[in-house]
Order: structure tokens, then C-alpha cells, then sequence
């Protein structure tokens, strides 16, 4: 048995067209379901909502599960059909036809009420869901994408690109916006902000890592660290600046100071040049050398030496100048034109500018008002000019010469001529030659004392003489005051402000005989306050007992009460016995000062364990390092470009330094503000 | 048996992720760079760059992937499962590249898209738990066709009913049945409701004129007010359908256009850093 269902559908152009289906069985289920054996695709039927069997007694219609039909536009629920009946199920209209051959029923099914134009309608107003012209994923994306390819790509390559634009070499004129600063990584330098808006100043190759020439450009006199000819390692030669100065990473210096870029070579330094003097140091606290100042071997030829202040002898310096330290910083001050002056440390040094060095100390700045250059005590306002044996010579001639012209010079040993009454009298010629050959005398006597008594140039200097009688000759010897023992390393007594002269300058640790003799003379009470201290074990106990010896010397009243105070709070138990051993120590340091030193040849330098006792090595991770010390590195004090050695851009001049009369330069850079450039080779930026 | 994408095969790529994630983390925390502070341009720099790149554009793949039914290994809902965790990671791998370094450039312009990319993402995963579910039980089991057809029939069955009412309260129906749009502009439809409904509106006046009406079209009038009535119940129904469909489409209009921003973005970083190496 089969029913035949027939889809009927009617084009708008009123045509019909059709589509069979013959289902097997007497019954035939309609629905929106796919497995009803008549399938109704329609929002508005149900999932099963009619069914068509053929019975013995006809053909019957009936809803499904309650569902209502209409048979002939009457809600029914079942009914039994006879040709021509139209069943409705949803806006479908099943027609019952006659069967054809060999069906038992025949149904047409015909979409009558076509999803309306309502829905249509309404969803052509609604807009479902979020794409719209403007809210395009497609077209988004595009746009963000090239938005960001041409902002940030194209422009600054096009840029770089551009023949108008050329680094500009009036650093002054380059603060202007460009669009490849967009690339920019990171803060720059604070030395290279000058040129941080011109990127092609340094990167001046696509795709090509910073060239050495680019620095050079500025860095015109850039030291090699080493002799490039002698030493050829591959850590000297075959790395580019860029290697390790790396820039973009931040307002501080791009300098390299990690300990392992020198100890890598230095540590083992033997092994990697046999032919070098330079000696193995890896870490500052573990093994670095006594400190070796570099003094004047060989005044006349010139000959400079480097010697270990732990040496036996102990290096002297050999400056040609006498200058005791004790004299000039008696405790009660010295004899001055206005009576006793107390002078201290920086009543004759001051830190040059730029801070690393001090300054010069010169005649007529800090000796003058007390080595005043007196000749002759009738005229003590005469003074000779300093540093020109000459002139001085000739000055003293002239000076007799005219006072034996003129007249009324007040010397009752004088001739009468020399002493008469200046004015209108004229003197013959007699009387001239016998005040000239006075005037003579008067200055060979004067020339002689002014030379070799100890009163006036002799007091500092050592004299030189040639040649008798009238033709002998004075001369000074020219004083070589170094102007840095440490050549070597870059010490910045502008960071060490916070400490007294003394703490370094004032014990000569490598030489402590020496100032216990002068700590007998000047600490009494610090022997007092030694005394005092409750235990006597160890260090405590040996300066104890040189206390004992020192208790019977004059001592200076400024140091009595802290050291009194000191025993007190020692004996009372307030401050442990070694920390007040250690302040007794301090105390002695800043009253003994320098004054212990009474020769000129004494170097005032401190040992390395002076040094150590507030730096220490590279302590980056130390779980025993006491946290008031400070790792360094040797960077701290050392560079690593060498000014001794030739340019890393040979067409250049090096560096020249400084023009102090009586400084020899023992190497290292200059003395004054051109310190830092000839740290970083540069010379000028070009300024025109 | 249903398997969240996040729970998928044991958190299999959760753990993947944060293996990842715990790894270069050690690494950058051990890694002592020789020059200068971390940043991109030390070796862990590089590697950090070059996997995030590689991650980026494994990401950004998923978008190719998930249109290629049935293709590879690894099922689609590996794919999603490995997308959210390691984009997840990402975050960290790129932060440690970056040195928490950040100016304003290109490198961190990438950056910031990067991390865009990544919150819209999750958020993407917040909407795929929570939405859902919301929907089928504010749809009840049909289809939002379904309701836009009942809509449309009700819309037949009140002309029919209105057109034996006079003609002012045939014109409301009318007038509300034209003017009635739903969704709308990305706003109201993200919002889920429209304060100037006008089938809300029809709804009351037609109330409103309803008393006025003789006794004879009282039952039709209460007819009519119930089918407006029921209507507004299935417009409302349909704009809160809307609203959760718009949440769990919104974060693509984010998350696909900032990836093709960020892939050029990166574009532009890579190239940059190399064009002034």
C-alpha cells in the first residue's frame, strides 16, 4: 500500500510545478521534522503536527498528539476525508485527490499561506546582528593593518630614505620631532641626549649593527685599551663598540663595569701576556697590589719610577722642594704677619675643578703673605718676582742702582751720596761711580743671601750656583711637584667628601713607626682615653702599652675632652671596647692629620687597606659582606680605554695636557675639566 | 559527552602553558645580562622575541585552522584549548621580553595590542561559558527565527482584529507594526533592550483607547490588547536574545582586527629593530 504526496508550488509568473513522493504504508505523518514521511519545512508547523491514514473505512486526517488541524477551514481533531477535502496543517493546504493507479491515496500539499510579508518585513528593518558598514572584522583589519604598517613602517623608512636629510652636525639644531624616533627602544644616554633625535648619527646602515665609525665620529680620540700591535686577543680587537656599550636602556652611563670585563684577562694575566709588566688582579678585596706611586727616579734625566709603598726602602718623592708638613700644622698655629695663624689641610689645598684632583698649590696664592721675598729690611715691600732667578737678580741690581741714584737711602753704613737729600743738588761723576760701586756691592750681598741663606729662595728651594765673583751665577732647581702619584687609577676626591683629609691622607699606614713617634708627641690623651679602656687583649693591649710611653708628652688640649669622653662611655659600658678602640683610632687620625710628616720626599698616600676599608671587591651576592661597604668593581676606579696608548682612530692627535708650571704629568688624563673628555675621546662636537 | 575547551583532555595545555610560562620566568630570573639591564636586545632578549613571535603568529593561525573542517592531527577543539592557554602565556613570555621596558613606540605600541588581543580573547572565553546558557533559557527551546515568525503571525492576526476597531486603534497597530525594528545599531542590541519600543508604546495607548470602545468590541479589544501584550513579551524575549549574541560577537570585532593590527605592529618592531640593529 502507498499514498502519493504531491509538493505543489506555484511561481509568481503563475506557472506550477511539482514534485512526487510515494510513501509506503497506509499512513502518512506531516511536521516540521525531517523524519515525518511528508516533511513540512515551515517555522509555523509543528514537529509533528497531522497525519493522513488510509483505513478500511477511507481516508482520515487527525492531529498529532493534540495538535489542531482545520479540514476545510473547520478546527477539527479527526476527521475522515473525502475527495477534494483540504486539510490544514500550518499554512500548508493537503488536498485529498483522486489516486492514481496503484496508490491508495493521493494528497497534494501546497504552501497556501506563505510565510508572510510581515516577517519579511520585519526582519529587513531589524538589523540581527553586530556587522554593519562601519563594524567590518574584513574591513577592520585591513585598515588597522595598514594604519599601523604605514605609521609606523613605511613613514620612518621613507624618512631615512629621504636625500634632504643628513645628520646634521650643529648639535644645537636637532631637538626636532622625527618619525623614526617612533622606533626609539628606550631612553637614551644621558651623555648621548644631545644627538637623541637624530637616530642616522649613529645608525647609519639599514640592517647593519652600529658602526665604529660612528662613534668615531665624536669620539675622535678614543684610546685602545692595549697596544693593539702587541696584544692581539680577540676580546681587544674583534668586537665593535656597539658590543659593549649598548645604548637605549635608560639615562645611565653605557659603560661597561662589571668586574669579569677586566677579570677575564687580568685575573690570570701572566698566562695571557708573559711580556707585560702589569701584574694579576682579579677582585680589589682579594688580590689587588699595594698601591705603586709613581715618583721621580732621576730628577736631571727625567726618570720616573713606579714603586710599591710596601717596598724596602719605601718610595720618596723627589720633588726638589722642602716643605715639612709638622712645621706648617703645630697644633698651636704658626707665626704669621698678624700674629699666630692655625692652618689646616685646606688652608692650601683646594679640589680643582672638576673634582678628581686638587689644585695645584703655588707661591703666590698660599706662601706668599708668610714667604713674603724680601731682600732688603730698609724696603720689606720690595718683593722678588717667583719663579725667574733672572728677573729676581736683576731686580736687586736695579733696585740698589736706583736707590744710589736717587739718594736718601736710610742706611747709616751708606756712603754719604747715597744718603743725601734727593733734590736739586747734582752729584759729579766721582760721586756717582762711588755710589754705583756701592749699589754693586750692596746687590752681590743681597744676590747672596737671597740665593743661599735658607731665608728666602733657599727656605723651599735648592739653589744652584756657577762661576766666581762677579760672574757667579744663581739658579733654582725646578721643582717636579707630582700631579698624581696613582696615575694608573681615577680618583675623585669629590666623592670622598664625606671624609677627612686624615682618614687617607694624614696616617701613613705603610709606615707606622713613624707615627706612633709623632702620635707620642701630639696624644696624650688619647693615650689617657687608651688608658682607660677596660680590657687588654689583643691590639687593644699593644696600644696600651705605646700609650704608656706616650702619656708623659705635651699634648693638645682640643683633644682632651672627646677622648675623655670616650674612655667614659667605654668604661661605663655604653660603647662596646672595639668600637671605641676604633673611634680612639679616629680621633688620633684627625689630630694627627698630616703633621706627622716633617720631610717633603714623605708620599702622604694611603695603603690599599685604606681603600678596603670601605670598598671592597665585587660583592654583587655576599651573605658575610657587612652592608656599610661598598663592591666595586675595578671600574670604580679604573678605565678601560687607556689614554697612554694611541687612538682607536690613529689620524688623530691624542689628547694634551695641562700646562701647570712645576707639574710633571706622570700619564693618565689631564688634570682639569678636560678630564672627562679625554675619558670618552672626545674633543669637540663640532660646533662651528 | 561535553568537555569544556578549558578542561580539555585534563587541562592538558593549561599545563603546557604554565610549563612554559614557569620555564622562561626561572630563566629570565637567573639570566644576569653582561651589558646594561635586561631588555629585547640580550640573548634571552632574542629567544624571548623569537617565541613570542613564534606564538603570535601560532595564534593568530587559529583564525586559518578553524575554518579547515577535519584537516591535521590535533581536533579543532585542541586548537581552542591550546589557543586560550598558551595566548594566556604569551602575556608573560612577551612582558620578559620586553624587560618591563615600555616607551612610547612601536615595540610597546605591539605590546599594548598584544595585550588587547589577549584580554578581548579572554574575554571571548568568559562569553562562551556564560552566554549560552542564558540564551537557550531566555529562547526556551525555539529558534530566534521561531519567535521573529510568531511575531509576524501575531502582527496578522492584530490588523485583523484592529481592522473592526475604528480607525484609531487600527492606526496604532499599524503605525507600531511598521515602526517596530529590532536589534539596531551595536549599542541597543549590546544593551539587550530599546527604551522606545514602539510595540511597548502600542501596547499602552491601544490600552488606553481600548476603554473608550462600545461593549460590543470589548472582546475583541481585550483580543487585541493580548496578542500586543504577548507580542511585547517576544520582542522583549527576542532584543535579550540579541543582546547575549552581540556579547559573544562583540570581542571579535576586537580581538580579529587588533590581531592583524598587532601582526603589523610586529612587522614594523621586527623590521625596526633590525633596520637600526
Amino acid at each position: 500500500m502507498s499514498i502519493l504526496v504531491r509538493f505543489v508550488t506555484r511561481k509568481k509568473s503563475g506557472g506550477v510545478v511539482h514534485r512526487d513522493q510515494v510513501l509506503e504504508g497506509s499512513r502518512a505523518r506531516f511536521g516540521r521534522s525531517a523524519d515525518n514521511e511528508a516533511y513540512l519545512p515551515d517555522p509555523r508547523v509543528s514537529l509533528y503536527q497531522a497525519a493522513i491514514e488510509v483505513r478500511a473505512n477511507g481516508v482520515f486526517a487527525e492531529g498529532i498528539a493534540g495538535a489542531d488541524i482545520t479540514v476545510n477551514g473547520r478546527i477539527v481533531g479527526t476527521s475522515v476525508l473525502k475527495i477534494g477535502d483540504v486539510v490544514g496543517v500550518g499554512p500548508y493546504d493537503v488536498t485529498l485527490v483522486e489516486p492514481p493507479a496503484g496508490h491508495a491515496a493521493a494528497v497534494t500539499v501546497e504552501l497556501a499561506r506563505a510565510m508572510g510579508d510581515d516577517l519579511e518585513r520585519l526582519v529587513a528593518r531589524s538589523r540581527l546582528d553586530l556587522s554593519g558598514p562601519l563594524l567590518n572584522r574584513r574591513r577592520l583589519s585591513w585598515g588597522l593593518s595598514i594604519l599601523v604598517v604605514a605609521l609606523f613602517l613605511v613613514w620612518p623608512v621613507a624618512a631615512f630614505f629621504n636625500p634632504a636629510r643628513q645628520p646634521d652636525t650643529d648639535a644645537t639644531k636637532n631637538f626636532a620631532w622625527r618619525p623614526d624616533m617612533m622606533w626609539n627602544s628606550g631612553e637614551i644616554s644621558n651623555a648621548h641626549k644631545p644627538i637623541a633625535q637624530q637616530c642616522n648619527r649613529c645608525h647609519q646602515m639599514p640592517f647593519t649593527m652600529v658602526r665604529d665609525e660612528a662613534c668615531g665620529a665624536c669620539h675622535e680620540a678614543i684610546q685602545h685599551h692595549a697596544d693593539p700591535q702587541k696584544f692581539k686577543f680577540a676580546e681587544l680587537t674583534g668586537v665593535l663598540c656597539e658590543s659593549c656599550h649598548k645604548e637605549h636602556n635608560g639615562a645611565r652611563a653605557i659603560t661597561r663595569t662589571d668586574q669579569k670585563l677586566c677579570s677575564d684577562c687580568h685575573g690570570a694575566f701572566r698566562e695571557r701576556a708573559p711580556t707585560s709588566a702589569l701584574l694579576a688582579v682579579g677582585d680589589f678585596q682579594k688580590d689587588h697590589p699595594e698601591f705603586r706611586p709613581t715618583v721621580i727616579a732621576d730628577p736631571l734625566a727625567g726618570r720616573f719610577e713606579r714603586i710599591s709603598l710596601a717596598a724596602t726602602p719605601r718610595p720618596r718623592e723627589n720633588s726638589g722642594l722642602t716643605f715639612p708638613h709638622d712645621k706648617h700644622l703645630r697644633p698651636g698655629g704658626i707665626r704669621g704677619p698678624d700674629g699666630l695663624e692655625p692652618l689646616d689641610c685646606d688652608s692650601c689645598h683646594a679640589m680643582a675643578p672638576g673634582g678628581y684632583l686638587m689644585a695645584p698649590v703655588t707661591q703666590e696664592v698660599h706662601c706668599a703673605r708668610c714667604h713674603e721675598l724680601a731682600f732688603e729690611p730698609v724696603a720689606r715691600g720690595r718683593r722678588l718676582p717667583h719663579g725667574n732667578a733672572e728677573a729676581a737678580v736683576k731686580m736687586i741690581r736695579e733696585f740698589y742702582a736706583d736707590a744710589a741714584l736717587r739718594g736718601a737711602f736710610p742706611d747709616p753704613s751708606a756712603p754719604e751720596v747715597v744718603r743725601r737729600i734727593p733734590g736739586n743738588t747734582r752729584i759729579t761723576k766721582a760721586q756717582e761711580r762711588e755710589a754705583l760701586a756701592w749699589a754693586d756691592q750692596q746687590s752681590q750681598q743681597a744676590t747672596q743671601f737671597v740665593f743661599t741663606s735658607r731665608a728666602v729662595c733657599g727656605t723651599c728651594h735648592v739653589v744652584t750656583q756657577a762661576g766666581t765673583g762677579e760672574n757667579r751665577k744663581y739658579g733654582v732647581v725646578k721643582p717636579q711637584v707630582a700631579e698624581r702619584w696613582l696615575p694608573k687609577g681615577l680618583f675623585r676626591h669629590s666623592a670622598h667628601a664625606t671624609e677627612t683629609c686624615q682618614r687617607c691622607h694624614g696616617l701613613d699606614v705603610t709606615d707606622p713607626a713613624k707615627w706612633q713617634a709623632r702620635v707620642k708627641d701630639a696624644l696624650p690623651a688619647f693615650a689617657d682615653a687608651v688608658l682607660a679602656l677596660p680590657s687588654a687583649e689583643g691590639e687593644l693591649g699593644k696600644l696600651k702599652s705605646a700609650a704608656q710611653i706616650l702619656k708623659q708628652a705635651p699634648w693638645s688640649p682640643a683633644l682632651a675632652r672627646p677622648a675623655r669622653d670616650l674612655a667614659a662611655n667605654v668604661a661605663t659600658g655604653k660603647l662596646p671596647a672595639v668600637d671605641g678602640l676604633k673611634q680612639a683610632r679616629r680621633l688620633a687620625e684627625d689630630v694627627v692629620g698630616a703633621a706627622w710628616s716633617d720631610e717633603s720626599s714623605d708620599i702622604l698616600l694611603p695603603g690599599v687597606q685604606v681603600c678596603r676599608e670601605c670598598h671592597v671587591g665585587d660583592a654583587a651576592i655576599s651573605w658575610v659582606q657587612p652592608n656599610n661597604r661598598l663592591p666595586s668593581t675595578c671600574g670604580t676606579c679604573h678605565y678601560f680605554h687607556t689614554p697612554t696608548q694611541g687612538p682607536m682612530h690613529p689620524e688623530l692627535q691624542t689628547v694634551e695636557g695641562p700646562n701647570v708650571p712645576g707639574h710633571y704629568r706622570t700619564g693618565g688624563v689631564a688634570l682639569d675639566g678636560s678630564l672627562k673628555e679625554s675619558r670618552s675621546g672626545i674633543r669637540s662636537l663640532g660646533r662651528k | 559527552m561535553h568537555e569544556s575547551i578549558l578542561a580539555f583532555r585534563g587541562f592538558k595545555y593549561l599545563k603546557l602553558s604554565a610549563l612554559m610560562v614557569a620555564v622562561t620566568a626561572i630563566v629570565y630570573a637567573v639570566h644576569q645580562p653582561t651589558v646594561g639591564p635586561p631588555n629585547g636586545g640580550t640573548a634571552l632578549g632574542y629567544a624571548l622575541g623569537t617565541l613570542g613571535l613564534g606564538l603570535i603568529i601560532w595564534l593568530a593561525w587559529f583564525g586559518v585552522r578553524k575554518r579547515r573542517y577535519g584537516l591535521g592531527k590535533m581536533l579543532l577543539e585542541d586548537w581552542l584549548s591550546a589557543h586560550v592557554y598558551l595566548g594566556l602565556g604569551l602575556i608573560v613570555v612577551a612582558t620578559l621580553h620586553t624587560g618591563f621596558q615600555f616607551g612610547w613606540n612601536v615595540h610597546t605600541l605591539a605590546y599594548v595590542l598584544m595585550i588587547l588581543v589577549i584580554a578581548s580573547g579572554a574575554f571571548g572565553v568568559f562569553a562562551y561559558l556564560r552566554y549560552p546558557r542564558l540564551m537557550t533559557e531566555n529562547r526556551r527551546g525555539a529558534t530566534q527565527r521561531e519567535l521573529l515568525t510568531q511575531i509576524a503571525e501575531l502582527d496578522v492576526k492584530a490588523r485583523e482584529i484592529s481592522a473592526g476597531l475604528g480607525d484609531d486603534i487600527h492606526g496604532e497597530v499599524m503605525r507600531a507594526q511598521e515602526k517596530l525594528a529590532l536589534g539596531g545599531p551595536a549599542r541597543r542590541q549590546l544593551s539587550g533592550r530599546d527604551p522606545n519600543c514602539p510595540a511597548t508604546a502600542a501596547l499602552k495607548r491601544v490600552g488606553d483607547l481600548s476603554l473608550g470602545l462600545p461593549v460590543t468590541d470589548a472582546e475583541k479589544g481585550r483580543a487585541l490588547i493580548a496578542l500586543l501584550a504577548r507580542k511585547v513579551e517576544l520582542v522583549e524575549r527576542v532584543r535579550r536574545d540579541l543582546g547575549f549574541k552581540a556579547m559573544m560577537d562583540v570581542w571579535l570585532f576586537v580581538h580579529v582586527p587588533l590581531t592583524f593590527g598587532l601582526l603589523a605592529s610586529l612587522t614594523a618592531h621586527v623590521v625596526s629593530v633590525f633596520f637600526y640593529w
